[in-house]
């Protein structure tokens, strides 16, 4: 759940990057951080957990001025994809406002991608949140590999593995050269800030002066 | 406030949201600040791995091995020439840190090396940076060689070398840490690393030869044809324990089965 602070007079989003191990999450975030301005971007940081080896994940609060006379702040943070990382995975969803699932475009990554999209469902569903009710982006990450003659998955087929229950957005992207990272952040993130505009609406209103 | 003055509001804050967002994040032009060569760490596919064997991790500590020895004792005397700002000089560095501790894997490791091994050249007339920099080497060697079964102080030492390097390698100011005292911090992780990491490595080598016994067991038993004189009094031997518990049992059975008349 988004977190409101009256007294700073701020909103928090938490927008989570979601999806298979090593599907480009953190390249999105890495770049997006270096894309941004220093007023803007907050620093990325990582956060020990309590098991024996500390896991980080990416913390990118975005400051978007005021709305209301409330400051609108995006939280991006990513989620380890590998399997075995399932509880910090769960840890990290929680009080999520909103999800781009980053899926790795790859052909031999095809199970892992609806894999990762059936653990996100099951993670929100193990902490309330049915994922058809959330705000959800899909990006195919990866397009440029095939200049490497790596086999792609066709977007028809992508769509028909991922997207065919949500019906969501969804965005042709490589983190690498930066090819729709922002097109994927900026509709997850339009489309969260208005989910918890309207969640909050009453005491943004109550809030006005 | 009445529905209709809601439905406003909402409509209004929606398309402030949209404004603000749209004037935020302006399509990847803005993105040619990222480098794709530092990118390309992150996004690669991993080499091929061996799968984690702690019990291989035959690494030279700097005290146990001479080729690879780090003269620590130099480290808290040492003077040096700092002054370099240290800020992008370690942002690659760090960088690199956060892939490896998002995920141990040979390609993080090496990304990680790379970046020592630059930053060593670029600082080599500042000895603090120097014994950090050997000491976050053979840090290194040691989490290749075992990989995600590493102690977690390794990590931890790479993260408090890094914040080490920091200070290193600003310009002197009163305000700063003192070196000694941050040197003293790494040599003791160091160390603690060290002493955990044999620790884990001699665990791991008794449930290899547990598992090695084991496997010679199995395939003994599997074994039918002209076995040697020795497994067969072994054998023997082990049949023989098997009948007496066998007939300590049904006396104790008849024992209780008395009683209970």
């Amino acid at each position: 759940m988004s977190f409101l602070d009256l007294s700073k007079r701020e909103v928090h989003v938490k927008i989570v990057y979601y999806g298979p191990g090593r599907g480009g999450k953190t390249t999105n975030l890495l770049h997006i951080h270096e894309a941004m301005t220093d007023a803007v971007r907050g620093q990325m940081v990582s956060i020990d957990t309590k098991q024996d080896r500390t896991l980080f994940f990416d913390f990118l609060p975005l400051s978007i001025g005021k709305i209301f006379g409330f400051d609108i702040r995006i939280q991006l943070f990513t989620v380890p994809g590998q399997v075995i990382y399932n509880a910090t995975r769960k840890l990290v969803l929680k009080g999520v406002d909103g999800v781009a699932f980053v899926a790795d475009s790859q052909v031999s990554q095809r199970e892992k991608n609806i894999e990762s999209l059936e653990n996100l469902r099951d993670n929100l569903a193990d902490i309330g949140v049915d994922i058809s009710k959330i705000p959800l982006v899909l990006q195919f990450n990866k397009q440029d590999l095939a200049a490497e003659g790596i086999p792609l998955l066709s977007e028809a087929d992508m769509v028909s593995d991922l997207n065919s229950v949500y019906n969501v957005p969804c965005f042709n992207a490589s983190a690498l050269t930066g090819e729709g990272v922002f097109e994927t952040l900026r509709e997850i993130s339009k489309t969260t800030v208005k989910s918890v505009a309207r969640k909050l609406m009453p005491s943004l209103t109550s809030g006005m002066t | 406030m009445n529905s209709g003055d809601d439905k406003t509001g909402i409509e209004n804050i929606e398309s402030m949201i949209d404004q603000a967002i749209d004037d935020l994040f302006v399509p990847s032009g803005g993105a040619s600040k990222a480098d794709p060569a530092q990118m390309a760490k992150v996004e690669a596919e991993p080499p091929q791995e061996e799968p984690d064997e702690a019990v291989d991790m035959d690494i030279a500590w700097g005290n146990d091995d001479k080729e690879e020895a780090v003269d620590f004792s130099e480290v808290v005397e040492a003077g040096d020439s700092e002054g370099a700002p240290s800020l992008d000089i370690l942002r690659p560095l760090h960088e690199a840190l956060l892939s490896l501790d998002w995920e141990i894997n040979l390609h993080n490791i090496d990304a990680l090396d790379e970046e020592y091994k630059r930053l060593g050249a670029m600082t080599q007339d500042n000895m603090h940076a120097q014994n950090a920099v050997k000491m976050a080497s053979v840090c290194c060697k040691y989490l290749r060689a075992s990989k995600s079964l590493a102690s977690p102080l390794a990590l931890k030492f790479l993260k408090t070398t890094l914040d080490s390097l920091d200070i290193f390698l600003r310009p002197p100011a009163p305000n700063l840490p003192s070196k000694d005292a941050l040197v003293n911090e790494m040599m003791g992780l160091y160390n603690e690393m060290k002493l955990d990491a044999n620790r884990l490595r001699a665990a791991a080598l008794k449930k290899r030869e547990a598992k090695g016994f084991t496997t010679t067991q199995q395939k003994s038993a599997a074994t039918t044809a002209a076995p040697s004189s020795t497994s067969s009094a072994d054998l023997r031997s082990e049949l023989a324990h098997v009948k007496r518990t066998l007939r300590d049992l049904v006396e104790l059975v008849d024992k209780i089965e008395r009683a209970l008349v």
